[in-house]
């Protein structure tokens, strides 16, 4: 029984030294093409190269400053200027100064049509790496602002103990980048162990976290049991992918497909149209509010979310039809895709 | 075991997941003897409807079933133990008051003096005794016991046809099948020609049964990133596109 014990603990770190040979190919692959961003000598986010003129892509963590300090995968220091901003994904262009294209490799985005369910991935934090798993990228997200935008999410769970999640890369075992974290799911107590952080006061050894400098977690912490389980969400691989050519372009502009109509379920199987800008393509074309959206293009439109994922997958110029319902009576709309302006 | 696991597990023993996310929970059940005896349930409770013939298995629907449940409770509706006795007790309460109105013109002391009398017996009719024919009775109670036996019938039983493989209560499955046609009459609607269709299953506005994320502009305070919280029924959720 001692010698099964031992074998089982054997075979278990084996597993686990294939698990971390891995990951260290991966982050070998990946750390050259990211940059640490730093506040007040502290690491804050991180930014991943995608032009080889210096252009970094990172999450929108409150980045105040019009320029921010960074650290390079070989220890130089750099300056990273804000560029542009793409407010649907919260991700944002920096500008490298002084950039030469020896001083890193560019990332490439994952491509499509691979593997999606339970992939091993790397989450890169402030910290350094940790793995998670890449549970979906099939989720459906939308955002609650007024744009009420809808995008395709892929569902990331990991382990950390650090407390600024937002913005970390996460890269696939080929050390693609499969996406930047954007949102964490605020109830995710349903998986693991809970986590209970003890504040130690300053007199019996607490001090300042070396990774986090915020207030909140001045005094250092001890913690028992596994790591916070974290459920957290990125855009999908060809919303990112859009990103980055909207920002590689001349006008550093993500063109984001849309007709500007606002629709929930109808009470049929359809789309039921709620609002209509004014002076969007769907307004030139005739849809109005009231109107059952219940075909595009060659697609039957059974509720909203088919909507939204059927304008996503468009590009800005195409011509799309668009079979409606009116008064029960159906109309046959002709509709060209424009972009979101500004949401 | 929380509610959200619970509900997980319904949806997936009623075949509401996708593969992924089956796979995933098979795996979180596979450890855990409470859930796997959740999951049983659960199962042999889907199995026990697909046995009623009311319920086509393309309506079945964890979302409805559960709105029937928590509204109408799997507590079998409570039966009286005697509830056959109304039918004599409203003969009793007719004929006493009939009574009272045909002999309103004797005096109150003669209606009582003859309550000790023996039971009068009622001749047969061959069915209901006409009351403008029937004998003067000094009891009235007499008259009563009599018209409860011609009245009375027996209590019909429903005929409740269960699974082989599991035995369920009958006014459990009763109560079931009141439950999920209550649920299903509820959501009858009328489809654009006017006529009306089936049940909309609330599933076709997720169509992976994966729940919505609403990402909140805000910043968790906890990890700084945007806030994000699923939602089960995305029917309400307005996107633009």
């Amino acid at each position: 029984m001692l010698w099964s014990a031992v074998s089982l603990c054997m075979a278990l770190s084996g597993t686990d030294q294939v698990a971390a040979a891995q990951d260290a190919a991966v982050w070998q692959i990946a750390q050259r093409s990211i940059a640490t961003i730093l506040r007040n000598g502290l690491p804050c986010g991180q930014a991943a190269l995608i032009g080889k003129s210096g252009l970094f892509l990172a999450g929108d963590t409150g980045l105040i400053d019009p320029s921010v300090e960074a650290r390079l995968s070989d220890g130089r220091r750099i300056r990273l200027d804000w560029k542009a901003m793409d407010r649907a994904t919260q991700t944002v262009l920096l500008q490298a100064e002084d950039w030469t294209p020896d001083m890193g490799i560019v990332v490439t985005v994952r491509p499509p049509g691979q593997p999606l369910s339970k992939t091993p991935v790397l989450v890169v934090l402030p910290g350094g790496p940790v793995r998670g798993e890449l549970v979906s990228e099939n989720r459906l997200g939308v955002l609650s602002n007024s744009a009420k935008r809808m995008f395709p999410l892929g569902e990331v769970r990991f382990e950390s103990r650090e407390q600024s999640l937002a913005g970390a890369l996460v890269f696939d075992q080929e050390g693609h980048l499969a996406g930047l974290l954007s949102a964490t799911l605020s109830d995710s107590s349903n998986q693991g162990s809970r986590i209970v952080k003890v504040p130690v006061p300053a007199g019996l050894g607490g001090g300042a976290s070396q990774l986090d400098s915020s207030p909140r977690a001045q005094a250092k912490s001890l913690s028992f049991g596994p790591a916070d389980p974290t459920i957290g969400y990125t855009v999908s691989s060809e919303v990112l992918r859009r990103v980055v050519a909207g920002f590689l372009s001349p006008t550093h502009k993500v063109m984001h497909p849309a007709i500007g109509a606002f629709c929930k379920d109808a009470p049929t199987p359809g789309a039921l149209v709620q609002q209509v800008t004014s002076g969007s393509p769907a307004d030139k074309g005739g849809l109005e509010p009231g109107d059952i959206i219940v075909k595009m293009g060659d697609k039957p439109i059974r509720n909203q979310f088919d909507f939204a994922r059927f304008v996503d997958t468009k590009d800005v110029g195409d011509t799309i039809t668009v079979v409606v319902l009116r008064d029960l009576v159906p109309k046959t709309l002709t509709i060209s895709v424009g972009t979101v302006e500004k949401s | 075991m929380n509610k959200k696991l619970e509900e997980q597990l319904a949806k997936m023993a009623f075949g509401d997941m996708s593969p992924e996310e089956t796979a995933r929970l098979e795996q979180i059940v596979a450890g855990d003897r409470e859930a796997t005896r959740v999951l049983n349930e659960y199962r042999d409770m889907r199995t026990d409807l697909l046995a009623m013939s009311q319920v086509p298995e393309h309506q079945l629907s964890t979302d409805r079933l559960r709105h029937a449940i928590l509204n109408q409770g799997l507590k079998p509706a409570s039966r009286p133990q005697f509830g056959w006795l109304w039918i004599p007790t409203m003969a009793a309460t007719l004929a006493f008051g009939i009574m009272f109105l045909r002999n309103a013109r004797h005096s109150p002391l003669e209606q009582i003096a003859g309550a000790g009398s023996p039971v009068a017996s009622l001749e047969s009719t061959g069915g209901m005794p006409e009351l403008d024919r029937a004998p003067r009775l000094q009891n009235a109670f007499a008259f009563a016991d009599a018209s409860a036996q011609i009245l009375s019938v027996a209590p019909i039983e429903p005929t409740v046809v269960a699974h082989p493989r599991r035995r369920m209560s009958a006014d459990r499955l009763a109560a079931l099948r009141d439950a999920v046609n209550q649920e299903f009459e509820n959501n009858l609607i009328v489809n654009a020609s006017g006529g009306v269709v089936a049940n909309q299953p609330e599933s076709r506005s997720q169509p992976s049964g994966a729940p919505i994320v609403l990402i909140d502009t805000t910043k968790d305070s906890a990890t700084g990133a945007q806030k994000a919280t699923e939602v089960d029924s995305g029917s309400n959720v307005v996107v633009g596109g």
